[in-house]
């Protein structure tokens, strides 16, 4: 164990390649609503090629941090940049922190690929339109190369015969999937996993989890919030535990799993046996 | 029967011409009241879902004001009391008045009628898009104008169509109100004819089988419509 820690920098724990260019910075995030604090000082580095993790019990914060990093959520205080690019803020006139520029915003979410719970893929376009919505009316791609882009895609996570179908008619799994691949046809610089299996039937989980962990091998970077333990283990190259807000305990999923330093970590394991 | 064939004639001495002009100029002014409506109800909606405080108090004003107080008057107050505002703003800048159209006056008025009505329509069916799929867009990075253009308009419709449809058949029988302002649509033709000739069943009945000819080709093309909308939902339920 100690031969583990002193392998491992401190700044960087468990990063994959230790001096590849940092893809997503947080530092000191603090979210509140209202009165409830749900962020309370967070920081995270992730570098170009890692995936990370972050768990923790529902109300650890750990679905707001990641909404914060494109901003769904605005930050109540603290850093966050993309791809070296810090956004912006400013205060409105009644004190609260605003983006200072919502096109820098709009730019920076067209690096950030985000796969929700719900997916959440629009209903009045059939897979292919949601596909290349973006590419064509934000990015500006030219639509035959947006469609050629969408139909790779799609007979990747296993979806060419439903390209012409509307989104109601998939299972849960398929959507989740015509999601995922909708998020790489921006071409994203980073991927964020929402709690993708969450809404899913147990049996349709697997399907979800072998698309992602195909991307975590090609090297792609993620930022995954996910209640699949197991999964989290094997995948990741660092993992955050959330507890109330805090960084409770992080490092390399190995070493974290197998040996929990902290008594809650133990504990929310324990829970998720 | 050659009796009423000869009043209903297209040339005079027949009346059926008239009974036809009538028709086009209310669904003119239907056509015009409805889309002004449709654009004022797009964002009136948008302004009472995301406006400022000032203007939800303005919008709410509007819709409660237009749905209270019954049409008729309000068409006699618009009518009336909008050409002589505008004439008096002429006249201030040394301008001569000016004798508005009754089409453009007709669309005018209902269609700040119909706008009132739509903008209900509008909101309702926009809060009833899944907020998540407003979310993504914003997510992928969508500016606000292209999020409305893209995403909340096109999946607002399949819940709007039942309550704009209905807002269309109410605008081409809207139109008849018009008549009081003696605005020569279907219904003051309706009126001189049988007025002139005397055979107040006989018009009357014509001019209610071509109210009913353009209710039931409205309905059969709203079904059409919702049908296509409606592609991406689920059948049931």
């Amino acid at each position: 164990m100690t031969m583990v820690e002193t392998a491992v920098a401190p700044d960087m724990p468990g990063s994959a390649i230790p001096d590849a260019p940092v893809a997503v910075e947080v530092r000191d995030l603090h979210k509140s609503f209202g009165q409830l604090d749900v962020i309370k000082g967070v920081s995270m580095t992730a570098r170009e090629g890692d995936v990370v993790s972050i768990i923790g019990s529902s109300g650890s914060g750990k679905s707001t941090f990641l909404r914060c990093i494109n901003l769904l959520e605005i930050p109540t205080s603290g850093r966050v940049s993309v791809g070296g690019e810090e956004i912006r803020m400013k205060r409105d006139r009644h004190g609260q922190p605003v983006p200072a520029d919502w096109r820098q915003v709009e730019r920076i979410r067209t690096s950030l690929g985000m796969v929700f719970q719900s997916f959440n893929l629009w209903s009045h376009l059939t897979v292919l339109q949601n596909l290349i919505e973006v590419p064509v009316h934000v990015l500006k791609t030219p639509r035959a190369e947006a469609i050629e882009r969408a139909e790779a895609l799609l007979a990747r996570v296993g979806l060419a015969d439903k390209r012409h179908v509307y989104p109601a008619f998939l299972s849960g799994g398929q959507q989740q999937r015509a999601a995922i691949a909708r998020a790489l046809a921006i071409q994203p610089k980073v991927m964020l996993f929402d709690e993708p299996t969450s809404a899913l039937d147990p049996e349709l989980v697997g399907e979800v989890l072998k698309v992602i962990r195909d991307l975590a091998d090609e090297r792609r970077t993620m930022i995954l919030v996910t209640h699949e333990m197991k999964f989290a283990r094997e995948v990741s190259d660092q993992v955050i535990f959330l507890h109330k807000g805090l960084v409770e305990e992080e490092g390399h999923p190995g070493e974290m799993f197998r040996n929990p330093r902290s008594e809650r970590l133990r504990q929310f394991l324990a829970s998720t046996q | 029967m050659d009796e009423i064939l000869a009043l209903l004639a297209l040339e005079p001495p027949g009346w059926g011409g008239n009974l036809l002009r009538g028709l086009v100029s209310s669904l003119e002014i239907a056509f015009g009241a409805y889309f002004l409506g449709l654009v004022i109800g797009i964002g009136g909606a948008c302004g009472k879902l995301w406006g400022g405080e000032t203007t939800k108090a303005v919008l709410d004003l509007y819709t409660t004001i237009v749905r209270a107080v019954p049409e008729l008057v309000l068409i006699l107050i618009l009518y009336f009391a909008g050409t002589d505002l505008i004439n008096l703003i002429l006249d201030y800048f040394g301008r001569e008045p000016i004798d508005i159209s009754g089409l453009v006056a007709g669309i005018a008025v209902l269609g700040v009628v119909q706008g009132a009505y739509s903008t209900e329509v509008v909101r309702g069916a926009i809060q009833t898009i899944p907020a998540g799929q407003i979310e993504a867009a914003r997510a992928y990075g969508m500016s606000p104008w292209l999020r409305l253009r893209r995403i909340i308009l096109p999946a607002m419709l399949p819940f709007a169509i039942p309550g704009l449809g209905n807002l269309w058949l109410n605008a081409t029988k809207d139109t008849a109100i018009l008549a009081v302002v003696g605005f020569a649509e279907l219904t003051l033709e309706t009126r001189q004819a049988a007025g002139s000739t005397k055979r107040y069943f006989l018009f009357y009945i014509a001019a209610g089988l071509l109210y009913l000819m353009v209710t039931l080709v409205s309905t059969y093309v709203i079904g059409r419509i919702e049908a296509r909308v409606r592609r991406g939902l689920p059948r049931h339920g």
